[in-house]
This record gives structure tokens, sequence and C-alpha cells, in this order.
């Protein structure tokens, strides 16, 4: 008996649903968006949680990021670029200014190497173009410039953030390295 | 007789040739590409980089198409499979030894062989030995080498002893240890040697003054003049836009291929003039106040200038035009000075212009009939030093059968054979007599000469700096035209300068006299004011003490490029003008040809083009008709320069000066290296000097009583002792300088005094 009202009183929603379909004011009294939003939110109440104090802790991020850039010298100490000029041919927003001259021992090195940060899109061709792996985008995003002209990365600045950051670039292309 | 045609088939395609064409030349005048590197049309075949193998059906193997003449129904694969397999077994094996330097290599970016690398090349090697290394050689100051990159392809070789005519570098072994150098390690001292640079496939030959400057993709390509000798050789200005600033470099010059005047090929001097463009310019107005240089403003040293100027009474200003300068600038400033009623001279050397002579000779000649010539004669000319590319067409000429004579007061070093016919100055005129008198002509009024000259018919004469700074030169320019107005032949007469030749023109538009002005007694005596366009009279006139106090007591407004020392302490106000590539302007050179430029980049600091600073400096002497001048157009429109009417030569002596006596008579032109202010700064270009040295016969010296043999005592000009050269193909009583002596520029046909040395 129990079984047949239940029965019923389904059919009897199902029948109240069916003449009610497409029925705006029938969905908001019934709240039914609001259960379907609920069917996603709900169950990372029940997940962990990913949230990081951030200045303290940092979400990890991958060892393709492109970031600020920088450029790395030998483990002997001395300067990687050898002012070929490939990065300034290829980057699309000319952010790269390259001069070059004979260094005191003959070999080709550069006098100037300008990249203006407000200029770079961070699009790592420079970095694809590169033949001696010594311009690098680091995972360096938090960076900010307060007076004009300290957007222009000078080589001494970017020489600097290579011996910096040196370590973790190292690492980010030993993990990646056969995909080079 | 017509001529044969052949039709020949390359890809498919059926083309008509001439008997005897190679197939790589049918295939290039068609448009069909063939990767080659050792094949250069200028030069000779050598077939030695097998880069070009070609498929030619019914030929056994792949054949070289720069090497195999075309037959008639000849049907050419270049892109068959065959073609293909044996180009690319040939690029494996030339980048067996080539290293993988290209970011560090100049030529990186315009080399053939990475250009073709690409097409042909693969990405593995089947050699796994170590590459050969070459060591370098010091090749001098204008060309850098890195011979480990060299392929052999021997295109330096070939230009030396075809081209230049002077065979300095040589392949030394054979296969994997051929070797290409200067057999006695001297370095190169061709003034083309530039040109090897062009021809090197690789970056095996670069160039030092450009080394590690930039790159090739970088650059925007201006077409320009040369401004250094009489034929104005087309060049390829390259400039370079930094990404900061937009701020232009001038980072090299090229030569433009032109046939009329270079082909391919050009100087040194032109190549390398470039690398003075920055280097002790004047950026800013200055005025000298109590002997202290302070900068000024445009307006206000235009003010001053003026000033002077205008309170000059007539005749009592100079001013001292360069040759080499544009027309357009020329007839501003001619203008100028006829407004203020200065007298105007050029800054050449001591000339003799009584005949008028424009510049222009009586024919108009090309460089084509300069090849085609069979009996040259060339009188007191050295084409090597002073003209290098008038040197590469006689030297052409004389490959080819013509008989090259000179009429020369010290034996030169040429790149071709010739005879060389050595004689004091003073005897010049009557040489020509003699000639005249074989060749049955007669100048009337003028009594002939018997001594022997055997020319023969002559057919180009060339009359150089020589004649151009001789006592007599018009004597000898106005024989010479008569000869050649009876006998048919050409006259070539050479120039000191770039534009003698358009400046004269406009000189005589705006009857300008610049003629008859021995300016070694006359310059500035009387002047109270003297202005210098892009002069330094310590280098470009004969100079003097006396010179020097007068231009120090005068006023000297110079409008000018470049610092010199001595100008910081004559010149009382400078204006800064733009250097030549800096300028627009047009240019006549020595064969009639017109020729106008676009300035190749904007002027450096506050220089300003000149017919800009003489158009506002006219305004505010109150010359009213500069007012409507808006554009360089304007002024071409109004000095009508395409009227070369001018240029004719009529002049007719009508009886000889005597030659003047001295005793011991310098016969050194001015110095090829020295020959302009843009010249003067180019420091690989001055690196190319030898130590200074003094030419002498021993007959000369002993009738002189100096007994010493190392050094002699030099007491005029500006040194003391310098290394004695006594040699027997020098006239007795001439004295020669030979290698860096700048500083004795304006001493031709001077007398010199000499002491005992060690």
């Amino acid at each position: 008996m129990n079984q047949f009202y239940i029965i019923l009183i389904l059919a009897a929603f199902g029948l109240v649903f069916w003449l009610l379909r497409g029925k705006q004011w029938a969905r908001q009294l019934l709240l039914l968006d609001f259960v379907r939003g609920l069917k996603v939110t709900l169950p990372y109440f029940f997940k962990p949680k990913i949230t990081v104090q951030f200045p303290e802790e940092h979400t990890p991020i991958s060892p393709r990021f492109r970031g600020m850039l920088a450029l790395r010298r030998y483990p002997n100490g001395e300067e990687r670029c050898i002012a070929c000029k490939l990065c300034e041919a290829v980057c699309p927003a000319l952010a790269i200014t390259i001069e070059a001259q004979e260094r005191e021992d003959g070999q080709r090195r550069t006098t100037r190497f300008d990249i203006d940060a407000f200029k770079c899109i961070h699009c790592g061709l420079c970095e694809e173009a590169c033949p001696v792996d010594s311009i690098v985008l680091t995972s360096n995003m938090h960076y900010t410039m307060r007076k004009r002209g300290e957007n222009i990365m000078t080589k001494e600045k970017l020489l600097a953030i290579g011996e910096a950051y040196e370590s973790e670039i190292a690492a980010c292309r030993e993990v990646d390295k056969d995909e080079r | 007789m017509t001529e044969q045609v052949l039709t020949v088939k390359i890809d498919g395609k059926t083309l008509s040739c001439k008997p005897g064409q190679s197939i790589i030349e049918v295939a290039d005048q068609n448009g069909i590409f063939i990767p080659r590197f050792c094949y250069h049309k200028s030069l000779s075949v050598v077939a030695s980089c097998r880069m070009c193998l070609v498929e030619v059906e019914r030929a056994p193997k792949a054949l070289p198409a720069c090497a195999t003449p075309v037959a008639d129904g000849m049907v050419i694969k270049s892109q068959s499979k065959i073609a293909r397999q044996a180009q690319k077994a040939v690029m494996e094996f030339l980048l067996i030894n080539h290293p993988l330097d290209c970011p560090i290599c100049d030529q990186g970016g315009e080399c053939e062989l990475q250009d073709l690398s690409m097409g042909y090349g693969q990405s593995e090697s089947s050699f796994y030995q170590s590459k050969r290394a070459v060591k370098d050689e010091d090749l001098g100051p204008l060309i850098a080498t890195n011979m480990t990159r060299c392929i052999h392809c021997t295109r330096c070789v070939r230009f030396g002893r075809e081209i230049a005519g002077t065979p300095e570098l040589g392949a030394v072994g054979r296969g994997g240890h051929m070797e290409i150098g200067t057999f006695l390690k001297q370095g190169v001292q061709s003034e083309v040697s530039g040109n090897m640079i062009d021809l090197c496939p690789v970056g095996a030959l670069t160039s030092k003054p450009f080394k590690y400057q930039g790159r090739s993709w970088g650059f925007g390509s201006h077409s320009h003049m040369s401004a250094h000798d009489c034929l104005g050789s087309h060049l390829s200005v390259h400039t370079q836009v930094t990404n900061v600033g937009k701020e232009q470099r001038l980072m090299r010059v090229l030569p433009k291929e032109s046939h009329h005047v270079n082909g391919t090929w050009l100087s040194d001097r032109d190549r390398f003039s470039y690398t003075a463009n920055e280097q002790n310019r004047i950026l800013k107005p200055m005025f000298k106040k109590q002997g202290n240089w302070i900068e000024v403003s445009w307006q206000e040293a235009l003010t001053l200038a003026a000033k002077k100027l205008s309170e000059l009474k007539m005749g009592q200003g100079q001013l001292l035009l360069s040759p080499s300068v544009s027309t357009e600038e020329g007839y501003m400033a001619m203008k100028l000075a006829v407004h203020l009623g200065l007298e105007t001279c050029f800054s050449m050397l001591k000339q003799d212009l009584k005949d008028q002579f424009s510049g222009v000779g009586v024919s108009q000649i090309t460089m084509h009939d300069v090849k085609q010539a069979k009996n040259i004669v060339m009188i007191g000319s050295n084409p090597k030093v002073h003209q290098p590319i008038l040197g590469l067409a006689i030297r052409q000429a004389q490959l080819a059968g013509a008989k090259v004579e000179h009429l020369t007061a010290s034996g030169l070093t040429l790149n071709y054979q010739a005879t060389q016919l050595i004689a004091h100055p003073r005897l010049w005129v009557n040489h020509l007599l003699s000639h005249a008198q074989s060749q049955n002509i007669a100048f009337e009024g003028i009594k002939s000469v018997n001594t022997e000259v055997g020319w023969g018919q002559v057919d180009l004469w060339v009359l150089g700096e020589g004649v151009l700074m001789h006592p007599q030169g018009s004597e000898i320019r106005s024989l010479v035209s008569q000869m050649v107005q009876a006998t048919g032949a050409k006259l070539l007469i050479l120039t000191e300068g770039s534009n003698t030749a358009g400046l004269s023109i406009v000189a005589k538009e705006l009857d300008v006299n610049l003629s008859d002005r021995p300016y070694l007694q006359k310059i500035g005596i009387h002047s109270e004011a003297i202005w210098l366009h892009q002069t330094h009279p310590e280098f470009d006139i004969p100079f003097n003490e006396t010179i020097y106090h007068q231009l120090k007591k005068s006023f000297v407004v110079a409008t000018s490029s470049f610092w010199s020392d001595q100008m910081k302490e004559y010149a009382d106000l400078v204006l800064p003008i733009a250097s030549h590539y800096e300028t627009s302007g047009t240019q006549v050179n020595v064969m009639g040809h017109v020729q106008s430029y676009q300035a190749a980049l904007m002027p450096l600091g506050e220089s300003r083009p000149a017919w800009k600073v003489f158009k506002v400096l006219g305004q505010l002497l109150g010359k009213t008709d500069f007012s409507e001048i808006e554009a360089l157009s304007d002024i071409q429109q109004l000095m009508k320069l395409s009227v070369l009417s001018h240029a004719g030569y009529d002049y007719k002596v009508d009886q000889l000066r005597p030659a003047n006596q001295v005793s011991l008579l310098n016969i050194s032109a001015k110095h090829p290296m020295a020959c302009d202010a843009q010249v003067r700064h180019a420091e690989p270009l001055q690196n190319t000097m030898d130590q200074l040295r003094v030419r002498i016969s021993e007959q000369t010296l002993q009738s002189l009583d100096i007994h010493s043999r190392k050094t002699v005592v030099l007491f005029s000009g500006a040194f003391s002792e310098v290394l004695l050269d006594i040699s027997h193909d020098i006239a007795d009583g001439c004295i020669e300088f030979v290698g860096d002596y700048r500083e004795l520029a304006g001493s031709w046909l001077q007398e010199i005094e000499l002491g005992n040395g060690a």
C-alpha cells in the first residue's frame, strides 16, 4: 500500500515537474539552480585545502616557467653570451639591444646588453634562439620598477640575476633536458 | 656573320644562349639558381668547389656547371636525384672541416656556406674525426682572418692575381692540408684588398674595422657615392637603427654594382673611410672667446658669422672650398661668396688653372673606353694609388693587349705591365712636343723639340695628379688636347677631389673665377676674414708658417664636419656640418656622369647639412633669393647642372712659360690617405701607411754634397731626420716621399732642403 502511495506521490511530482518544465518562476521556487550549484561546490568542502600563505608560501611552478630574464655564466665564471645577436633578431617586441666589440683576448663579447622589461612579453623565443644557453627566463615573476629607467635591464643586472638564480636555472634545465 | 644561337634545356625550360657560355652563366641569366662557391662572374673558372654539379643527359656523371660549356640540345637537370645527391655529398665534404662557430662569425647571416647548408646540408655528418685548425695570419689593419673557416674556393687568390694584379695571397699544400696565406708574411698591401672580404663566401676573410660590430640582417641599406676620388664609386651604405632611442649608426660601406664606374669593386679608401664618421666630429657651433672655445646656439653662431662677414669690404675675404663637397653646397657657398665679395679658391694643392680647366675632359669618356683602349699614355699619374678603380680598368686594358706608357718623375710600382719614361717634370713638355713631331702634329707658335719618345699612335691620354700640380699644367693640357683633337684619341684628365667637375661647372655659371690662383703666395695675405668650407688648410693646401700666422690674424669661420688640432688654434667660429654620408647632393665625376645621392643617416649631434646653413646665413646677410629655397631640389633647379656644355676645353697655349728651376724638387703628390678630412680621420686607413722614407738618386745626393747613406736631415716640413732610400729609378734633381708623409702635404713641386744625416 505504502509503495503504491510513494509511486503515486513520485508520479504526481513527475507530473507537476512535467507541467512546470521551462517555467522560470517554478525553477526559482524549487531552488533547482541552487541544488545544481551545490553539486559542484559541495565536494570541495570535503577535499584537502590548497590555499597558501602567499608571501611566505608559494605554489609550485613549472620548470618551463617564463619569468624575469637573466644572463648565465659558465661554472668558471666566464659569461656565456658571445654577442651573436640571435636573440635580438628573434625578439618580436624589439626589447633587446646588443652592441659588441672584440675583447682584449680577441673574443667576441657584448659591450652593451639591454633588455627593456616593459617591452618584453616573456615569450621565451630568445632562450630558444640562444646557441650557448646564455639568456634564460627565470622563475622570478615578482619584480617591481619604481623609477623610470629601472625597466632597462643592463648586462650587469642580468648577469647578477643569473648568478642569484644559477642553481635553480641549472636544476630546471636538468629536469627538462630530454625535451630540449 | 650572324651569331650562332644554341638551345639548351635547363630544368625543363628551353633557353637560347651563345656558344662558349657555361651552364651556370646561362642559368644565372635566366634566373635558375645553381649553388656555387668558387665561381664568380668576374673571376676565372677553376671548378674547385664542385658545388655546382648538375646532371647532364647522356653524360656518365654529374658535371660542374661553371666549367661545362653549353652545347646545342643539351638537357641539364639541376634538381634531379643525381644532381641533388652530388650537391649534398659535396656539402658534406665542405662541412667536414668547417667549424660550427656561426654565432661568433661575422659572416653569419650573409654567409654563402650557411645559406647553402640550409638547402643542401644534412644535420648529421658521417665524419667523426677531429676537425683541422689553421693558424691565422695578420693581413694588415683592414682584413681580419680566421683561416680555419676557409673552404679553399681560391676566390681571394684569383682576385689578387687577375683583378688587383698583386698576387699576395696564395694556396700552399694540397687536399686537406691546403692553406691560403701570404708566402712572405708581409700582409696584404693592395689598394683594393677590401674586395676579398666581399668575395670570401665564408667568414675566413672579414672586415677588421667592422669586426663584431653588427649583423647584416639588422641594417638598412642606402645608395651613396664615394667622395675620395674623381670617379665617384657607387656605394651601398649600411646603417643600423638601434632599438633604444632610434639612433642611427653608420655600420659599414660596401660596393654597389655599377657598370659605368666601379663594376663590382671598391677601393679600400672608399670602403673604410666610413670609420671616421664619428671621430673628432664637431657636434655643436663653437665660438672662440679670448682663447677659449665656448658652445653657442645655432642662432647666435649664425648671427655672429653674418655680422663678421657683412663688415667685410669687397675683396677682403676668401672662401676656401673643398673640391669634394656636393655641387649644391658649392653652389650655395659660391653664391654667398659672390654676394659678400669673397674670393673663392679650391682647397687643392698648387694648381695651374690658367686654362680654366673645369675638371671634365675634352671628350666624354667612359670606363668602357678605358678598357678598350689599345695604346694608353699616362702623364704624371699613379692610378694604383690615387685612382684605384681606374687602375683596375687600365690593368684590364693592358691584359687585353693594350700598350701602357707612363711619363713620370719616379719609378712607379704598378699592378700591370707598362713602360715607364722617367724624366724630370720640367722636361715633360719637351717629351710631348717630340711625340707630337713624331706623329706629325704641329702647334702654332711652338717649336718642336727632338728627343726620342716611342709612344706611337696613342688612343687614350690620361693626365694625372702630376699634371694637375705641374707649374706648366695648362701647357701640358693644352698640347695634349690639341693632339687629341688632331688624332681623334680620347683624353681623361684626373682631378683631385671628387666633385671638381661639378663645382667648376657651377663656378662658371656664377662667373666665379677659380682660375690661376697661386694662393701659396696669395692666400689670405690681405684677408680680414677667411671662410673654410670642409677644409683644413694645414693638410689641404701648400701650407707654411706665413699662412698659419695669416689664419691666426684673420677672423676664420670654419664650416666643417671634423676638427683638426690646428683648427682649434686658428679658427674663431666653427659651424658643424653634416659629413659626406649624412648629406644629400649631386656629384659630377671626371667622366661627366651627373650622379645624385641621398643622405644615409641623420647628421650627428647638432650638425646640419651645409646647404641649409648657407641658406640661413644668406638670409641673415640680406640675400633675398635664398628665401625661396625650401629643398635640395630647388637648388638643383637653380643651378641647371644638366648643362654640361661648359665642359668643353678650347684653351690653346701660344707660348711656353719657362719651367722654374729648383735644385731639389719634391715630386710626391698629396698622400692618398690624407686626401680629405674624412680619410684623415679613418684610423684603419691611416694604419696602412709605412714609415716615412725619402727616395732620391745617388747622383742627386752627390750633387747636393750629401754623404750620409742611411738618413738625411730635412729642413722644410714637420720632420727632421728621415730614412733614406737611394733609388736609381727616380729622375735626377727630384725627391720623393714614401710612406707616411701626410704632414708634408702641399710641398709638391716645392724646393726641399736637405742636410747630412747618419
